[in-house]
Formats: structure tokens, C-alpha cells, sequence
């Protein structure tokens, strides 16, 4: 309940123009992948992801099942087709890992975290690093580094923006 | 009296168990040496996935993770390297299961530029085909090549669940096959070979078996499921044909070589065995007219080279 209030908090925000335009860039992205053992599936894998746009590299860790995507510079990754992506080339995601680099917007102690350049915005889960997030801003517009998991969630609310980050860690830069 | 016949009787029983374990088990292979390991130098791998022999023994391996074929002698000394990260003539994107023409190319299907390209056996690059899509000629992610009786070449399409058929310059001839778990349906294969009479004789990876078709691509036999028995597959990646028409499968997480006649009756398994030619994952083996055997121990970063007894 609590996100979806975020959420609309956050869309009528934006689309009052209250919030400051926030400039955010996907840098990585960490997929867990079941079943990457076979190189022909990662290999496959690896060439599925190579054409999303905004991504430079990706690595394939076959022993640990993950699949590394970094950016291009000065691109953001676009992680709308991520899911898709991984299913066409045979595989079921699991775990979601990204680190986006932006500016968060912030209206009475809600973070908003969005990618103007994909399109995405991001629904920040209410954690403990949230909260030094929080604390750590003071409300300012400091650039930020923050790397968490990213889940789809769809549920009632979230259709339009349905990516949301559970903050692991955060730099302030 | 009585009691020494009986017990004649018990060690002539054991001793047929014994002949009949070791005719079916693991015994039909000799570890003989291995080399390689992981890295970027010369003669180590990162990722290796596929074997091919030229009409001198010498032994060729697709050095995937490092974009590059390396070339050796058949007891694995290193002769040279070519490839490197690339789109380019004579650069590679992860080479896979390569094959050697009847005329001495060696053909290197190469899953992230989603083509051919033919290199001689000094690495000197001859000519490339395909692009990528699902059209006729093209490619998402090619994983196997082999040669029919006239030296067409088949293209295994893992993506596209099926085989593709050109001469031997790479000019579109025929296709066959679809995404299925029915008989002759394929689901990501990635090799093939042809048998003396002609058929063609796929490695249909995810459906955990091995199905040989005549020439046309009408499906003539099938045999193998997921499990660990003889005859099962858990993922069968490879195959290769001897001079006497027996079937050696790259059977990848049951890490194992089986061995098969022409009518996929199993012989033998090799590679399973607790000595130093325990394999891990294989992805590819290669059989020389002398009898050895050449298989790339893909989780080791190593080919390892067994004696075939029989």
C-alpha cells in the first residue's frame, strides 16, 4: 500500500512539475539466470543481451549463473525488455540486480527514483537504506549512485511504472 | 563335491557379470593425457567448446571465451592460434562446433556473428556467409556444421530449431526441421553428422536425444530422454561418427561420452571414470581413423584424450 502511495505520489508530483526533472542512468544490471551452465544457452544468452538498447558489455558468469550488463557511456540500459529478453533465449529470470546513477526527487520524505531517458521510473521499496538515503540527502538534489534489486511487480497501481528497487547500497557522489 | 561345483558355478556367474558390466560400462576408453587449463596463453582455454582433427592427426579447438581457434599436435602440443574479438574477416564471435571439409577447411560456425567462416589450416581466413535472422540463409546463433556425402555442409540453427543445407561455397540448398518435442521436431539442437548412407544424424540438445534423418529430413529414428541410465541424456550437445559408423554423443551434465551403433543400440561410456580424464560438462568430441578419442572438457578448460579399446 504504502509504494502505491509512493507511486501516485510520485506520477501527480512529476506531472505537476513539482518534482525536479531527474536524471538517472542504468549503469549495470545483474541477472541471475537458472540453467547458464550450457554455453550454448549462455552464449545465446549473452547475444540476446547484447542487443538491448544502451548496453556496451555483457559478461556471462557460467559457474555463478549470472549475467552482467554495463552500459554504453553516457547511455542508460534499458531494462523494460530485460525479462522478455531472458525468456526468449529459453531461460527464467530470477534476481534482478541494478546500479543506476541520477538525481532523486524528494516531496515529503518520498523518493522517487526515474529514468528520463528510458522512460522508466523506478518505485522505491521503504527499507533501511532508504532511510540513510533519506537522512543522507537532507533533501538535496545530490547526485546518487545506488545499486538494488529490481523487481517487476504489477500489481494494482504499478501497470505504468511496474519496476521497483529495494535499495541494497547507495553513494551519495 | 557337490560344494566345489557350486561354488565353480557362482565364480563363472560373477565372471559373466563382470564381462557383461565391462561390456556396457565404462571400460570402452582409455585415459591417455590432457592438456590445456584455464587462461589466455597459448595452449590454455577459457571455455573451449569444440574439436575438429585434420587428415594429419593434428587437433583443432574452438577457444570460445577467448574468441580464437587454437591448432595443435595429436598428443597436444601447440602449433598456432588464430581469431580474436571481432565482426571482421578472420575475427570471431564465440566459435563453436567446427568441422573439417573433405578438402582440408576447416568450416567454424560462429554463434555471435551469426555466420560461416572458412579458414585453411594455418588460419588463413577464405571466405564467411550468412547474417542474422530467421530467412533462408541466416542465422541465429549457428552451433554445429558437418558435411553430407557431396560435401554440402549442414548448418545446425539453435535458435531456429533447424538445419540448414548449402554447398560447400554457402549457397542455400534446403532445410529442414521446427521447434518441437514431437519425433522430428528439434528443440535448440547443435550438431550434426551424416552416416555412410547418407542420413543425417542430429544432436537434439533440449530434447534430450539424438534423431537421424534421411537425406530429405524426413525423420527415420529416434532414441534418448532426460535422465542419467545408458542411453539417456541430461542436454546431448555433440556427436561424431567413427570410420565403423558408431555414434559418440556429448552427453553434457551426465558428464560423459556415450557410444552408440548405427541403430542407437548403446555400447560403451568413457570419461566417467574417478581418474585424471573425469570429465566436466563435455561439449564436443572428435574420434581419429587410429582410434583416439578427443574430447573438449569444457568445465575443466582442457581436451582430454582417451585410447578407444574397441
Amino acid at each position: 500500500m504504502k509504494n502505491i502511495i509512493i507511486f501516485l505520489a510520485g506520477i501527480l508530483l512529476l506531472s505537476l512539475g513539482i518534482l525536479s526533472p531527474i536524471q538517472a542512468q542504468v549503469e549495470k544490471v545483474e541477472i541471475r539466470v537458472d540453467g547458464l551452465a550450457c554455453p550454448f544457452c549462455a552464449y545465446g544468452l549473452e547475444k540476446k543481451l547484447k542487443k538491448i538498447e544502451g548496453v556496451e558489455k555483457v559478461q556471462i558468469n557460467v559457474k555463478d549463473g549470472i549475467a552482467t550488463l554495463r552500459s554504453k557511456k553516457g547511455k542508460s540500459v534499458e531494462v523494460e525488455n530485460l525479462e522478455s529478453v531472458v525468456k526468449d533465449a529459453g531461460f527464467t529470470p530470477r534476481e534482478i540486480t541494478t546500479t543506476v546513477v541520477g538525481k532523486v526527487g524528494q516531496s515529503n520524505g518520498t523518493l522517487v527514483f526515474s529514468a528520463t531517458d528510458s522512460d522508466v521510473v523506478f518505485i522505491i521499496n521503504d527499507n533501511d537504506e532508504f532511510q540513510k538515503l533519506s537522512s543522507a540527502l537532507k533533501g538535496s538534489e545530490k547526485p546518487v549512485r545506488i545499486t538494488g534489486r529490481l523487481a517487476h511487480d504489477t500489481q494494482q497501481g504499478h501497470q505504468t511504472h511496474p519496476y521497483t528497487l529495494t535499495i541494497e547500497k547507495f553513494e551519495v557522489i | 563335491m557337490k560344494l566345489q561345483k557350486w561354488n565353480l558355478r557362482v565364480w563363472l556367474f560373477a565372471a559373466l557379470i563382470f564381462l557383461g558390466c565391462s561390456q556396457a560400462g565404462s571400460s570402452g576408453a582409455e585415459f591417455i593425457t590432457h592438456w590445456g587449463g584455464s587462461g589466455s596463453e597459448p595452449g590454455k582455454f577459457n571455455q573451449p567448446i569444440g574439436v575438429a582433427l585434420d587428415s594429419l592427426g593434428n587437433v583443432y579447438v574452438t577457444d570460445s571465451g577467448n574468441n580464437r581457434i587454437q591448432k595443435f599436435t595429436s598428443t597436444g602440443k601447440f602449433l598456432a592460434e588464430w581469431g580474436g574479438s571481432g565482426s571482421g574477416s578472420g575475427e570471431l564471435d564465440r566459435p563453436m562446433l567446427p568441422a573439417m571439409s573433405p578438402d582440408g577447411l576447416i568450416y567454424v560456425p560462429e554463434y555471435g556473428n551469426d555466420r560461416v567462416q572458412v579458414f585453411d589450416t594455418d588460419g588463413a581466413p577464405q571466405f564467411i556467409w550468412g547474417t542474422t535472422g530467421t530467412g533462408l540463409a541466416q542465422f541465429d546463433a549457428p552451433a554445429g556444421v558437418n558435411f553430407d556425402l557431396r560435401g554440402n555442409v549442414l548448418v545446425v540453427g539453435f535458435y531456429n530449431d533447424r538445419i540448414q543445407i548449402f554447398d560447400h561455397k554457402g549457397n542455400f540448398s534446403s532445410q529442414f526441421g521446427a521447434e518441437g518435442h514431437e519425433y522430428g521436431a528439434l528443440y535448440y539442437p547443435t550438431d550434426v553428422a551424416v552416416d555412410k548412407q547418407g542420413n543425417i544424424i542430429v544432436a537434439d540438445a533440449y530434447n534430450h536425444r539424438v534423431q537421424i534423418f534421411n537425406a530429405e529430413g524426413k525423420p527415420l529414428k529416434s532414441w534418448g530422454s532426460k535422465g542419467t541410465e545408458p542411453g539417456q541424456f541430461d542436454v546431448a550437445n555433440a556427436l561424431e561418427l567413427d570410420s565403423n559408423g558408431r555414434i559418440y554423443v556429448s552427453d553434457f551434465y551426465n558428464n560423459r561420452i556415450q557410444v552408440f551403433d548405427s541403430e542407437g543400440k548403446f555400447l560403451f561410456q568413457f570419461g566417467d571414470a574417478a581418474d585424471e580424464g573425469k570429465l566436466q560438462k563435455p561439449t564436443d568430441v572428435a574420434v581419429s581413423p587410429d582410434g583416439f578419442a578427443y574430447v573438449v572438457d569444457f568445465g575443466n578448460d582442457r581436451i582430454v584424450q582417451f585410447k578407444l579399446r574397441r
